[in-house]
Formats: structure tokens, C-alpha cells, sequence
């Protein structure tokens, strides 16, 4: 395992090497060099500190080549001691190591080895979005997925971003909502998130079923919430009041399940939905209706 | 052919982010069962009435209403007075009790419930329209989808219960 390792190591190098100008330095490149040699030979750490080096001298900070050693070293630590750390440094480094020399290459192919090593890192980031996207790390999962996206628009420029934006802040929503779910009163601030994050997708997709479905349902959920959580000694004046917001609530959901309807008329669970805001908002016939709909629905299953 | 090299495959996004669980409950009985405790707090029962259980009878077979006067009852109290819920479907299951409350799905005529608590100091609460004209105390109407509840004073006044002007401020009065 280790060696197929090396050996795409080498190849990547190889690839590397082919579209640069000149393989080996002069006087200037002594730490290029070496650091080159320690790549080559698998010694990582005695590269990390050759290119370290190197990368002090000025002349370094203007050339593409040097920028893509020190993006690959850093990959290689990343990969050898911080595969694992999802906030990694050394992975961090890579990236912007490898924007940099990209920035300054006019060289084609060169450019295309650089796209593919920020592919990879963009890979990685993806799958630490996905892996921490849970109610404690959802941070470092918005910060690995907005570093994922950098990755994938300046590895594949034409490359459609929007269907992972929406299937990610559809996922991130989800996640807000179980965070604001876990204490409603303490973690109100979520309900906001939910909402927004929810109201972005529909800004990309007006017609997602999903992003509909469950906003009215978080909407619902909220009025129905303010009326359970009404205590039974505040005075009728208050009762009113709660009763006022949570019309408000329910009138707001009405249309992100009207529209998941108008989207997906098949689905039980948005016929449930319409039913209990209709039942809720004390629209007795309509909320039969919807129900009617549901009972014909599950007949015909 | 050195693009695979890099290629490896990407996690998959749970499939289910997205469907989240809807309330159980029905607010509207949680609502109504509010009102019926705040009515304990704006109406005067006689003397007699101020001890022993306070008693709430639904008349009708409607669960969720049921459900939430039973939860109510659990944890409140109308002064010393432990609420008890009753529940009957016959008119004669109808005893004494402070609160009557009629489920709309009932069809009994109103007369026969109003004769059937005659000379008994209970507040009749329905919820159908019109019936605050025809002998309810209290009956719970919905507008611009809001509950609200008509009140007829002289209803309640004949009753031997006293609404105070707190509660007749909020109420939709209604006049026999």
C-alpha cells in the first residue's frame, strides 16, 4: 500500500516535473532542490524544511513552481499526520499554496497538475463537510464546504456548483433545525438559521420541493409550539396575543406547503401538512379536504 | 489518466435531510382548554359551588378536547378545588357540575341540555353558531381564523353566575 503510494507520489511529481521549465536549479533553487530530492526520496519532513527555506527567499514568492512544491509538501504532511483533522493546517497551506501558484502560472500544463492536486484537496474538504455536518461540528462543516467550493470552481471553472450548494444547505437547514430542536427555548437562534438557510435554497431554486415542504412545516411546527407553550395562568389578554402570532405563523407556512403541493400533489406528508395548517388556521373544510386527498392517496397505494 | 489519480470518492450527503416530524396535538382543543381554565378565574360560582371538586363534564365524544382538559386537570386547580373531568355521551350522563362543555358534534337540541342543568349554577360552553342566542354562556366562534368566544351575560346570569368585566372586555357579547 505504502509503495503504490510512492509511486503516485513520483508520477504526480513526474507530471509535475515534465511541464516545468527547468528541472533543476541554479544557485538560488539550492533548498528547491533539496527539497525536491526529499519528495522524491519519501522523506516529507526534511522536504517541509528545505522548502521552508526556500520559500523565505524573495524571489521565491513570485514563482508558480515554488508555490506548487510547498502547496504538494504541505499536502503530503497533511496526508501523513493530519489526515484526520478537519481545521488541518498543513492542508489549509496546501490550498492556498496551490491558488497561489496558479495565480502566477502562464504555463498550461502546469496549471492543469495544480487544478488536479486542488481537486484532491477539494475531495477531502468535501468529505470533512459531510462527515462533521452533525449538531456539534456544523461549523467546521460550513467552513470545509465553502473551502470544498472554492476548491471545485477553481479546479473545474465550468463545473455547476449550484446542485451541491442546494444539496448541502438543504442538509445544513436539516441540521439547524435538530440543533434548534434539541432545546427550542435556548436554541432559538437556529429557528433563524433553519429559516434562512431553508430561504436560500429556494433563492437558487425557487421550485425545490424539499426547501418548500419544510419551511411550512417549520413554520407550522412554530405556532403549533407557542400554543403548547402557553401557560394556563397567563391571562386571556396574553392567550390572545399568543394566538395572534401563531396565526401569523400559520398563514406564513400556508404557502411553502401550497407550493410543495403545486410541486409534488402525490406526497403524503405535504397533504398532512395542508390538512393540520388548515385545521390550525380553524379552516375546517379545507383542512377535510386535504385529508380527503390523503385518504384517496393511501386507498390508491 | 493522472485526473484519476486524484479522483476518490466523495461522501454522500444523508438522503434524508430534510423531513422533519409534524406537531402532535390539536392546538385548537389545546386553545379552547386555555379559556376554560381562564374562565374559572373570571366567573363567580355560588358559595355552594366553592367546595369540594370542581367539576368539568364534556358533553360528546370529541378525544382531543377530552385529552387536553385531562392534561389541564393534572396540574391546576380552580382555587383549593381539585379539577375533576367527566365525560358523558348520554344526556343523562349530564350531573351537576360547574362547566358543561357541549362538543359541536353533538346533536342534541340545546333545550334539552339547558333543561337538563336547570336550577344548577353551571356555565354551558358550546361551540356551534348561534347557540350564545339560544342559551349558552359562553360559545366558542372562530374569526379571521382566530377562536374567540361569544358571551351571553344573561345566559350566565340565569345560571346564578357572575362574569366579571374583565372577561365581558374580551368576549364577543351577545344579547338574547
Amino acid at each position: 500500500m505504502k509503495k503504490i503510494s510512492c509511486i503516485r507520489t513520483m508520477m504526480i511529481l513526474m507530471a509535475f516535473l515534465l511541464s516545468s521549465v527547468s528541472c533543476l536549479r541554479a544557485q538560488s533553487g539550492i533548498h528547491y532542490n533539496a527539497a525536491m530530492m526529499f519528495v522524491q526520496q519519501g522523506a516529507i519532513d526534511s522536504a517541509k524544511k528545505e522548502i521552508d527555506l526556500h520559500m523565505k527567499e524573495a524571489e521565491s514568492q513570485m514563482d508558480p513552481e515554488s508555490w506548487y512544491l510547498f502547496g504538494f509538501v504541505y499536502k503530503e504532511l497533511y496526508k501523513k499526520y493530519e489526515n484526520t483533522n478537519f481545521n488541518s493546517p498543513y492542508r489549509i497551506q496546501a490550498f492556498e499554496s496551490y491558488k497561489k501558484s496558479l495565480s502566477l502560472d502562464s504555463n498550461t500544463a502546469r496549471q492543469k497538475a495544480t487544478r488536479d492536486q486542488i481537486r484532491y484537496l477539494g475531495g477531502r474538504f468535501y468529505n470533512d463537510a459531510v462527515t462533521t455536518l452533525d449538531t456539534i461540528r456544523f461549523a467546521t462543516s460550513v467552513t470545509c464546504y465553502q473551502q470544498y467550493r472554492e476548491a471545485a470552481m477553481i479546479s473545474d471553472p465550468g463545473f455547476d456548483i449550484k446542485k451541491k450548494d442546494i444539496e448541502f444547505y438543504l442538509a445544513l437547514a436539516s441540521t439547524y433545525d435538530a440543533v434548534y430542536n434539541i432545546d427550542k427555548k435556548k436554541n432559538v437562534k437556529y429557528f433563524d438559521l433553519t429559516r434562512e438557510t431553508y430561504l436560500q435554497v429556494l433563492s437558487w431554486d425557487a421550485n425545490n420541493y424539499t426547501a418548500n415542504y419544510n419551511l411550512g412545516l417549520l413554520f407550522w411546527n412554530k405556532g403549533v409550539d407557542l400554543m403548547y407553550d402557553i401557560d394556563y395562568d397567563i391571562n386571556l389578554d396574553s392567550v390572545m396575543a399568543v394566538q395572534n402570532h401563531s396565526v401569523d405563523l400559520f398563514k406564513e407556512s400556508l404557502p411553502f406547503a401550497e407550493k410543495a403541493y403545486e410541486i409534488e400533489p402525490k406526497r403524503e406528508e405535504t397533504l398532512i401538512v395542508l390538512s393540520g395548517i388548515y385545521y390550525s388556521l380553524n379552516e375546517f373544510q379545507k383542512s377535510k379536504a386535504y385529508q380527503q386527498m390523503l385518504d384517496d392517496l393511501r386507498k390508491q397505494k | 489518466m493522472k485526473r484519476h489519480l486524484f479522483c476518490f470518492v466523495l461522501f454522500v450527503l444523508p438522503a434524508v435531510f430534510g423531513f422533519q416530524t409534524s406537531p402532535n396535538g390539536d392546538t385548537n382543543a389545546r386553545l379552547k382548554s386555555v379559556f376554560i381554565y381562564n374562565f374559572t378565574r373570571y366567573i363567580d360560582w355560588p358559595a355552594e359551588y366553592k367546595s369540594g371538586d370542581f367539576i368539568i363534564n364534556m358533553y360528546g365524544s370529541n378525544t382531543s378536547m377530552l385529552s387536553e382538559l385531562n392534561k389541564m386537570a393534572l396540574t391546576k386547580t380552580v382555587g383549593t378545588q381539585k379539577i375533576v373531568i367527566k365525560n358523558t355521551t348520554t344526556l343523562d350522563g349530564i350531573g351537576k357540575c360547574h362547566i358543561l362543555y357541549v362538543s359541536p358534534e353533538v346533536t342534541t337540541s340545546l333545550a334539552e341540555i339547558i333543561a337538563k342543568v336547570k336550577g344548577k349554577a353551571t356555565l354551558i360552553v358550546t361551540e356551534q353558531p348561534g347557540l350564545a342566542k339560544k342559551g349558552a354562556a359562553i360559545n366558542f366562534v372562530v374569526v379571521d381564523n382566530r377562536q374567540k368566544f361569544e358571551l351571553n351575560q344573561n345566559n350566565a346570569a340565569k345560571n346564578n353566575l357572575k362574569v366579571s368585566s374583565a372577561l365581558l372586555a374580551l368576549a364577543i357579547p351577545v344579547e338574547n
